[in-house]
């Protein structure tokens, strides 16, 4: 079983990930010769009380993600609001250990961030986080996703 | 396996609301909530339909069949693909969290 731990912010349960296109729309540049974009590193929360991953428009645009493949509705008790879907791949993994493991997830629908959020890029939703087993450890100020 | 986001909670499928006319997929979004009932009563209900501005290119049995059609026919061009639902499921997101501004 693979592992990565990272350390507990002030911000939270804060990892690397990198956003790219998925795979099937990788193939279909390559086969049409059109470039391919290379991945974004972003940085990215552990939300547990995100259902969808999200991801800030900025990041999307890099990646020419500017139209949605679907929509849905995000919602609160407050209310809700359209939200926009996009495919890419979710890999998390430690900048600090790029040779360790990777928790790659090659095609996943992405939610367009309704809001930017301050010095956070992804919020790492229940879609991926269902795939690792997530072990948070207070006292030692680390969480662990193992896969 | 369909990847569109399966949430506890949903709304009914006559209560799915217009789409802000300058937002993305808006024309392909009408088109759905035009045509989902149709869809429904014909038995189409947890197909994937593949939209192209006001029309229903196609019908699949999978997200991944109406992807591929939806990559080659448009690559990054505006398409939609919609599962037929008749509940429409409401994610659990940043709305109305402490992130919103």
């Amino acid at each position: 079983m693979a592992t990565l731990i990272f350390p507990v912010q002030s911000d939270g349960l804060i990892c690397d990930v990198l956003i790219g296109l998925n795979d099937k729309a990788t193939a279909s540049l390559v086969a049409s010769g059109q470039p391919i974009p290379a991945p974004i590193l972003c940085r990215g929360l552990v939300d547990t009380g995100t259902d969808v991953t999200s991801v800030a428009p900025a990041v999307l645009r890099q990646l020419g993600l500017t139209v949605p493949v679907a929509k849905s509705r995000t919602g609160s008790t407050t209310g809700s609001a359209p939200v926009a879907l996009f495919k890419a791949s979710v890999n998390v993994l430690d900048l600090r250990n790029l040779s360790g493991p990777k928790l790659l997830m090659s095609d996943v629908l992405v939610m367009e961030l309704p809001n930017p959020l301050t010095n956070l890029d992804v919020l790492i939703g229940l879609d991926v986080l269902l795939t690792a087993r997530l072990l948070l450890d207070g006292p030692r100020r680390e969480f662990t996703l193992e896969f | 396996m369909s990847p569109f986001p399966q949430t506890a909670k949903t709304i009914p499928w006559t209560e799915l609301p217009p789409a802000d006319p300058d937002s993305p997929l808006a024309a392909e979004w009408e088109t759905y909530r035009r045509e989902v009932g149709r869809l429904l009563a014909e038995g189409q209900e947890g197909k994937f339909a593949l939209i192209k501005g006001d029309e229903i290119v196609g019908i699949y049995d999978t997200w991944d069949e109406a992807e591929r059609v939806g990559l080659e026919k448009y690559l990054f061009e505006p398409h939609m693909i919609h599962p037929v639902l008749s509940r429409e499921p409401v994610i659990r997101g940043p709305l109305g969290s402490r992130w919103r501004h």
